[in-house]
């Protein structure tokens, strides 16, 4: 016996108002569990309430639920990280290599004329400086909303934060930070001019071709969260 | 059902759902908790609370993959066993097999019997 469209209502409003849920993939999979064992049970006669009440139970209470989407979003994480480091790695296959080839190509050049035309200044370190720590605050803001949403109830009312948005700030500001610290390194050694202008390319391209990375993961995993959050 | 076998399939589900999905293309979850039940006429169930957690972990592991379809109106989620972990699979299950012989060897039957009692 199929269920109504106010139940299906009824049971997803059940995990996004109850059990607080925010992975969209988790609310899915267990929203098809739940009709598949509600429908099971109405054609053996048990009102919908009732059905509702024992397929919960069976899943061991909302606690239980509420925990079952955090070790989800444990294998999730190890997923999405798999899914990024392919992304980067692609970044070298056979579609991607002409585009990657001219990235590489035109950050030489520039970090060339950087190197003869407009040498360095404090004033770069200074804006390295600056964007590190701007760019520390979206992940040192992520993680606590992240965490506490399902507590916090106003939270809601700006949206949520899902795994993937964690991954995606998490792996941006990794990047950013390794590169920066990098980029001090080679500034701050006694190479060449020749080797370190070479090590800037080397840096930046790799930089890019991650930044890359991160946009196209976002753009298939993220879609619709990269502008709207709810 | 009895809650010591309830206990030892706890132990035993990532054995369970890779041989289920060993002997089919692919199953989505409730599928699975139903396929237990019905192989052992009802005697096992799978609960909910310990096999979504498997098959999430599996699937971190990268051993199982997924795929979503759309079927009446909602989104399911099939899993199979990835085409690269199929000897890991078989490895696992070999030596679950072999843990379970090994076990088997200890607690044979006449020597529960032979428990004397106090």
């Amino acid at each position: 016996m199929k269920i109504t469209q106010a139940q299906y209502f009824e049971i997803e409003e059940f995990f996004t108002e109850k059990c607080r849920l925010v992975e969209t993939e988790f609310i899915e999979e267990m929203t098809d569990h739940f009709i598949d064992a509600i429908e099971t049970k109405l054609t053996e006669s048990t009102p919908f309430d009732a059905a509702m009440d024992s397929t919960i139970e069976d899943f061991g209470g909302l606690g239980a639920i509420q925990k079952m989407e955090w070790q989800y979003r444990k294998g999730f994480v190890k997923k999405q990280l798999q899914v990024l480091w392919a992304l980067e790695k692609s970044q070298f296959s056979r579609q991607k290599m002409l585009r990657s080839g001219l990235i590489a190509v035109s950050l030489t050049a520039l970090s060339f004329y950087i190197s003869i035309f407009a040498k360095n200044s404090p004033d770069n370190f200074n804006f390295s400086n600056g964007f590190l720590i701007g760019s520390a605050a979206l992940p040192i803001v992520t993680l606590p909303v992240f965490l506490l949403q399902r507590y916090v109830k106003w939270q809601h009312l700006f949206g949520v934060v899902k795994s993937q948005m964690v991954v995606r700030v998490y792996a941006t500001f990794l990047l950013f930070l390794i590169s920066i610290l990098l980029f001090k390194i080679i500034s701050g050694s006694e190479f060449s001019m020749l080797i370190k202008t070479f090590s800037y390319s080397i840096l930046s391209t790799a930089f890019t071709l991650s930044f890359i990375s991160i946009f196209e993961y976002s753009k298939t995993f993220e879609a619709d969260y990269w502008y709207r959050t709810r | 059902m009895n809650k010591n076998a309830q206990q030892l399939l706890k132990g035993s589900i990532n054995a369970v759902i890779l041989k289920l999905l060993s002997q089919t293309e692919r199953m989505y979850g409730y599928e699975i908790c139903q396929k237990v039940k019905e192989m052992t006429h009802g005697e096992l169930r799978i609960t909910e609370g310990a096999l979504y957690p498997a098959l999430h972990k599996l699937e971190g592991e990268g051993i199982l993959t997924t795929q979503t379809e759309v079927v009446d109106g909602r989104a399911r989620k099939y899993y199979s066993i990835a085409n690269d972990q199929q000897g890991n699979a078989v490895d696992r299950l070999a030596m679950i097999q072999n843990f379970l012989n090994q076990l088997q060897l200890i607690l044979e039957p006449k020597d529960l019997i032979s428990i004397p009692v106090k």
